[in-house]
């Protein structure tokens, strides 16, 4: 995304085999997340270069056409220190073998193994946040987007406690937009620059997406993109 | 009317003009021919935006194509793309006549006779708009989802206009913010969006009902883009373009390619034909605008002298519906028409996606809310206030939350359809439900208050609501399309 001039937070990635790592320099029941050795001084450049860190899972199975794991994989926002990091980064990679990930993948007959890379985010103080789907996943709208948005860090949009949602045509008009108790929180430049920005993820990927964004300091970030895995005409 | 289990097919807008002449082309004979496809539909109903096919016929069409579309056989595909390719250009051609006739203005004869050319050459390009998304559908029980992303990935293909217009336009709020000029006030703004909208313009045509861009509307969006914007300048997307691939992966390729490009051709032929609208405005004293809200026959013998309604353009902005019955057409405009014909049809309410339908419940349901993943179950309530609650849920029960987190989706799994008090339509609870196929009704806002454990209930997630469920329910009942 970055090479296609959106903007996306800086970040460091941990990969597959660094991260096995954290699984085994601390084996036995969580927490306990020391840092290993290998990786100790990397991860502390991390810190230094970007501040405190948002460490968030990118797992293979996770994102794909079909299922996109959502939600299930732990995230951690706010680490500041190494031990702190330490400890998230195993949570993190732990948790791609927790009951909810077991159920949902055992569902779909597939076996866990380590498959699981860590992201290291620079930590966003955003405005607004939210999630926009480039095309209406319920009802199978193409020309449309939705997007749901909240105050703030966008964790309450994904737990389901958006402020707002807005239906957006392609040509951004605002078909429809409803606002909880919160307000309104978004602008209508923004929701143009959104949807702008939406299509240029969409036309990157050549299918339609489903975007976690962040707006800070005005300025428009995009946290992770995924294919939208369902439709109601997708099969 | 008898039950012909009418299914939303899909949700679109278009002027009735266009409407009509897609329902048209998909007559069967004029289908055939068009596409190359055995078949085509007898019932076909579009009212409002939402499009319906009975079951049967879909499932013939669907059928009709897998004859000819063998998966060993991709000489299909091309045939297909070429018939289409040659509609558009057709329809171009027509557009291009009718920008060329200076007689247009003065001479009825000429006129009609742009205007049949018009209307003949529509409908054939319209034969092959929703049968498109028929052989997707075939074409992904040959290639899974997971290898057609990874072709699209490695070629991503020739990019739409759309998607040239919205980078020319995030290349131009780059020079623009890189130049200073942050509320695109100056010299070069000024240049930069009349240029866009010349070339650009007719992108803003949608079926007739969208306004072309103009500069204001450019303006607008440079000025959101700036305010927005990363550091670096987008990607051409011809540049971004992969190798080439061949075999079924540019039979895949071509498809989705033209899926895009046909949409785009018309709107621009539309765009080149205004001339024609203008003139049939100016003869039959309405408005440009409102020409496309006439319908096709109407039109025709309005030229040959008979009354025109200029009532029914406002009466079908309200509410329009067109209906191919046993061969027959029907036109509803305005609400209680277009009320009486879904009536009549049998076809169910659409389901609301907004939440100033949630809370309230109709009469004689239990609650309303919001749509996350279609479908119907009957089931028993279960109550699940927390984690303890979770070993609760038994095969086939109704899951009764205040909000889906995504730990409580062994429950989600085991139930037959989830109800919420809360929750969005984006989070990733309703992602989940939606892949697992669960009907899903959220933002009921006081489902674990109304509803207790045990409960036999029905989740309607086509109407949107919760009913109670009569004798002999508790069996699983799916429907979808």
């Amino acid at each position: 995304m970055r090479q296609a001039g959106l903007a996306v937070p800086d970040a460091f990635l941990v990969d597959v085999a660094a991260s096995l790592l954290f699984l085994e320099t601390a084996p036995g029941p969580l927490p306990g997340g020391t840092v290993p050795e290998p990786l100790a001084e990397d991860l502390a450049s991390c810190l230094d270069l970007l501040g405190p860190l948002a460490v968030r899972s990118s797992a293979i199975r996770e994102d794909g056409i079909r299922k996109a794991a959502a939600g299930l994989y732990e995230s951690v926002l706010d680490v500041a220190s190494l031990a702190e990091l330490g400890t998230a980064c195993r949570t993190v990679v732990a948790s791609q073998f927790s009951p909810a990930v077991r159920s949902y993948l055992g569902a779909a007959g597939e076996l866990p193994r380590n498959e699981m890379a860590v992201v290291l985010q620079k930590m966003l103080r955003p405005e607004v946040s939210g999630v926009i789907f480039t095309s209406d996943p319920v009802r199978g709208r193409d020309d449309v987007f939705v997007l749901e948005a909240c105050a703030g860090l966008g964790t309450a949009v994904v737990r389901g406690e958006a402020s707002e949602r807005a239906t957006v045509r392609r040509d951004g008009e605002v078909e429809e937009r409803y606002a909880g108790p919160g307000g309104a929180v978004l602008s209508e430049a923004q929701t143009v620059a959104l949807t702008e920005t939406a299509a240029a993820v969409e036309s990157l990927f050549g299918m339609p997406v489903d975007v976690e964004w962040s707006i800070e300091g005005g300025r428009l970030f995009l946290l992770q993109a995924r294919p939208i895995t369902t439709g109601r005409w997708a099969t | 009317v008898g039950d012909l289990n009418w299914q939303v097919f899909a949700q679109r807008r278009h002027a009735p003009l266009s409407a009509r002449l897609l329902q048209e082309a998909q007559r069967s004979g004029f289908f055939e021919e068009a596409t190359g496809i055995p078949g085509g539909l007898r019932s076909h109903a579009w009212i409002q935006s939402e499009i319906y096919i009975p079951e049967a016929e879909l499932r013939e069409v669907r059928e009709a194509v897998a004859s000819v579309m063998p998966a060993d056989n991709w000489c299909f595909v091309e045939e297909f793309t070429s018939r289409c390719g040659g509609a558009l250009a057709r329809l171009e051609g027509a557009a291009e006549a009718i920008a060329a006739d200076a007689r247009l203005s003065t001479d009825p004869e000429a006129l009609s006779e742009r205007l049949e050319a018009w209307l003949d050459s529509y409908r054939g390009a319209m034969a092959f708009v929703p049968v498109f998304r028929i052989i997707d559908q075939v074409l992904s029980s040959y290639v899974s989802e997971d290898e057609r992303a990874e072709m699209m990935r490695a070629d991503p293909g020739r990019p739409t206009e759309e998607v040239r217009e919205r980078s020319a336009l995030r290349a131009l709020a780059h020079r623009l913010a890189r130049g200073g000029d942050r509320d695109a006030a100056g010299e070069e703004a000024a240049a930069g969006i009349s240029a866009h909208v010349e070339r650009y313009a007719w992108l803003g045509t949608r079926w007739h009902l969208g306004r072309p861009f103009d500069a204001e509307a450019v303006r607008r969006r440079v000025v959101a883009l700036i305010a927005t914007a990363g550091d670096e300048g987008p990607a051409d997307p011809d540049v971004a373009a992969g190798p080439a691939i061949e075999g079924r992966g540019k039979a895949v390729r071509e498809l989705a390619h033209l899926r895009n490009h046909r949409a785009e051709a018309v709107n621009r032929a539309i765009w080149i034909a205004a001339p024609l609208f203008e003139s049939l405005g100016r003869r039959f004293g309405v408005s440009t605008a409102d020409v496309p809200f006439f319908l096709p026959d109407e039109l025709l013998s309005a030229l040959r002298g008979s009354d025109l309604d200029r009532k029914l353009p406002e009466m079908r902005r309200t509410a329009f519906a067109t209906v191919l019955f046993e061969d027959e057409f029907v036109a509803a405009s305005g609400r209680r028409q277009v009320e009486e014909v879904r009536h009549r049809l049998d076809l169910p309410e659409p389901a609301g996606l907004s939440a100033r339908d949630a809370g309230e419940a109709p009469v004689g349901s239990l609650l309303r809310g919001i749509v996350a993943s279609p479908g119907r179950a009957t089931g028993r309530v279960k109550l699940v206030r927390d984690g303890s609650d979770e070993r609760k849920v038994e095969d086939g029960d109704i899951l009764v939350t205040t909000m889906t987190y995504p730990s409580l989706v062994g429950s989600m799994q085991r139930s037959a359809a989830i109800v919420t008090d809360d929750g969005g339509l984006l989070s990733h609870a309703a992602v989940i439900a939606r892949e697992l196929e669960k009907p899903c009704l959220i933002g009921t806002e006081r489902a674990t208050e109304v509803l207790s454990d045990g409960d036999l209930v029905e989740v309607d997630c086509e109407a949107g609501v919760v009913n109670h469920a009569g004798a002999g329910a508790g069996r699983l009942e799916r429907s979808r399309s």
